[in-house]
């Protein structure tokens, strides 16, 4: 009986984000543009350079780690792909969840002025950070892509996974963003503190770790964090091409709903205070 | 939740405010537990209804709790306690400049307000014409919203929030950006809506807005509401109020005793006013006489005396009067001779009609030996402040130095 009662408050809250996202997707679309937009607003080439920053970093990582460094997977992996095409799975997607959640605690401070001004559906400002660093993975990918085809001399079938990896992630940072960005009206340093974490956070994934390169010991802290999940993934996909560990695909399919539900929780919570702590 | 049908219903509406010193209070408070803040209450068990077709206004001193009530009734700020219940299309203007942005042009910026305010881009765009047209900004409209005047984004935003027919409007003081003529457009405007049956609540200071656009309106004072009721009669209780908070500059008064220890020739016994009532309160245009008995050890022929009226408010001199420039009801100089003999005197400065407008005085008497100089220094006697009184005009008036009766007629020619 109480189990139902939940499922149906539990409903009753997605209708009410269904909605607001229908009713509001106009100024979600606005917003995200704007955000994608904004910050080359005045710029000689203007939006361009919102296409040019990422294909310029995977250059720039491929200049480094291919023809700099010649890093090469040590013999005793028996791994037969290149290096750098490893390290740019678990990077480039990495780079377009950083751009992400290092915008998450500004996401209602950087509105305060409308927050404060207007009657609106709060949720309206992480949906449209949402869109916009869709936009960034559509971007970013879209290059990892190309490199990825280059490398290994065609599109494989695992691409097809790519769908699921992208909405389980893109769901898991909404629901971080959820549960940041109202944290962070009360508390200002939540900014610092997660742009430190952010800061480490590549090391503590399995991004840069060629496999076999490190003690299982070590690998098995990686299961801790959330985003190696992720990170597997999106190497399983661009560049084996295969599922490696099906476990890994599993926890990743269920990490971004579970997240994403416990972040809209957190902030149906804290919702009313927003306004008051701006 | 009872539905009351109301366009706006508020009941027993509180706001507390959270106070805390510093960011570091806040996070051990909610870490640790105990109160490491200070309560604020902004609104105290406020209740109320507007109707459909009202133009209610909202007066009060700055801090009061207008604006929070505006932010509550708006949907911007939950309330602490009580309910707030809002029936219809909501458009507020709380502020000016609410999501516009200067590097955007007047018409991305309206797109994107109206996209804020819950319109679809199709209504807005449909109304675009009507909006740019509404602010006479027919020439600047693809300019950067940063190149435009403060009247001209006021009037935009004016323009934007009042282009739909909203049910229910809310406005804070932002009519008081903009000029004259905009201004009565706006309320020209505002009128048309409210024929539709739609509802405006507003904050004003001004209280010549508030008589000529309301036919309703409530005072707050202090986070309560002391009083709903017709326009005219919470102006005047505004007036009233903010005359009593008037900040006045310092004033020391004369002191009598102390002045008469000195035992100069000539000392300022007493003065006094006549026609104040017993709140030392004169209404504008009465008579009023003021008198000072002055003690002399001699006699001084022909003495220069002088009265000074000082606005409290500001220190400013507002009239200086000498018996030897006096002028009389033609407003021609007459001087009037004055001999102080030995002994105890009174003179009478009688004003027929004091049309200062309303405010705090104070007075300065002075005399002089006919034949020293004008100076401070040398005077027999100069007493600072001797009488404070305030002049107060019962029925509306603008906040004005001085009050002129007048005549007013009118000619036709058919």
């Amino acid at each position: 009986m109480i189990w139902r009662v939940n499922i149906n408050r539990f409903l009753e809250s997605y209708r009410e984000l269904h909605w607001i996202i229908v009713r509001q997707g106009e100024l979600i679309k606005a917003l995200a543009g704007r955000m994608v937009f904004e910050k080359h607003a005045g710029q000689a080439l203007g939006p361009i350079w919102a296409f040019f920053h990422p294909a310029f970093l995977i250059v720039f990582y491929l200049a480094i780690f291919k023809f700099i460094f010649k890093v090469k997977f040590p013999e005793s992996a028996g791994v037969q792909i290149d290096y750098t095409l490893y390290l740019l799975s678990g990077l480039v997607p990495w780079l377009a969840m950083l751009n992400h959640l290092n915008l998450a605690p500004t996401t209602f401070t950087n509105h305060a002025g409308i927050i404060k001004q207007i009657h609106l559906p709060l949720e309206v400002f992480p949906f449209a950070l949402g869109i916009s660093s869709l936009f960034y993975f559509g971007v970013f990918l879209a290059c990892l892509l190309l490199y990825s085809m280059y490398s290994t001399g065609g599109i494989g079938l695992s691409i097809l996974c790519l769908p699921v990896v992208l909405l389980s992630n893109w769901l898991f940072l909404m629901g971080v963003t959820f549960v940041i960005a109202p944290i962070s009206t009360y508390f200002r340093d939540v900014k610092e503190i997660v742009q430190t974490i952010l800061l480490v956070n590549m090391y503590l994934t399995p991004i840069i770790y060629p496999p076999g390169f490190l003690p299982d010991y070590i690998l098995n802290f990686f299961y801790f964090n959330p985003f190696s999940y992720y990170i597997w993934a999106y190497q399983d996909v661009f560049a084996f091409g295969v599922v490696r560990e099906p476990v890994v695909w599993i926890v990743m399919c269920l990490l971004g709903p579970v997240m994403f539900v416990i972040g809209y929780r957190v902030l149906s919570v804290v919702r009313n205070a927003i306004a008051d702590s701006l | 939740m009872k539905m009351s049908g109301s366009p706006i219903t508020v009941n027993n509406l509180s706001k507390i405010f959270r106070l805390y010193p510093s960011a570091k209070s806040m996070f051990l408070e909610s870490l640790l537990g105990g109160k490491r803040h200070q309560e604020k209450v902004a609104l105290d068990d406020v209740n109320f209804t507007v109707e459909k077709g009202d133009i209610m206004g909202v007066a009060g001193p700055n801090g009061a709790g207008k604006s929070t009530l505006l932010k509550i009734v708006a949907g911007v700020m939950p309330p602490s306690k009580g309910s707030v219940e809002v029936n219809g299309r909501v458009s507020a203007i709380l502020e000016l400049g609410t999501g516009f942005r200067d590097e955007y042009t007047g018409r991305e910026n309206v797109l994107m307000g109206g996209l804020y305010l819950g319109y679809k881009r199709r209504e807005i765009l449909k109304r675009m014409g009507w909006i740019i047209e509404f602010s006479e900004l027919e020439d600047s409209i693809d300019w950067p919203f940063g190149t435009y005047s403060t009247g001209m984004k006021a009037r935009l935003m004016f323009s934007l929030a009042i282009s739909a027919n909203p049910e229910v409007l809310i406005v804070d003081e932002a009519l008081a950006v903009g000029d004259t003529s905009f201004a009565t457009k706006c309320f020209e405007r505002i009128n048309q809506i409210c024929m539709y049956g739609a509802t405006v609540f507003f904050v004003t200071h001004s209280m010549g807005y508030l008589t000529r656009s309301c036919n309703k309106a409530m005072f707050i004072d202090e986070g309560r509401l002391v009083k709903i009721g017709d326009p005219t009669t919470i102006a005047q209780m505004y007036d009233r109020i903010m005359l009593e908070r008037n900040p006045e500059i310092a004033v020391d008064p004369y002191d009598f005793e102390e002045q008469l220890k000195l035992d100069k020739d000539v000392a300022l016994l007493e003065c006094s006013v006549a026609g104040l009532d017993s709140a030392n309160t004169i209404l504008v245009g009465q008579r009023i006489v003021f008198s000072f008995k002055v003690r002399s050890k001699v006699h001084i022929k022909n003495v220069f005396a002088f009265v000074q009226l000082v606005d409290t408010a500001d220190g400013s001199t507002i009239a200086s009067l000498h018996n030897r420039h006096a002028l009389n009801e033609h407003y021609q100089e007459t001087p009037i001779a004055l001999d102080v003999e030995a002994g105890i005197s009174t003179i009478n400065v009688e004003v027929p009609y004091l049309n200062a407008s309303r405010g705090k005085f104070a007075l300065n008497f002075g005399m002089a030996a006919a034949d020293s100089s004008y100076s401070y220094d040398n005077m027999l006697v100069f007493a600072r402040n001797c009488i404070r009184f305030k002049v107060v005009r019962p029925d509306l008036f603008q906040n004005v130095s001085i009050e002129l009766p007048t005549n007013w007629s009118i000619e036709s020619k058919v």
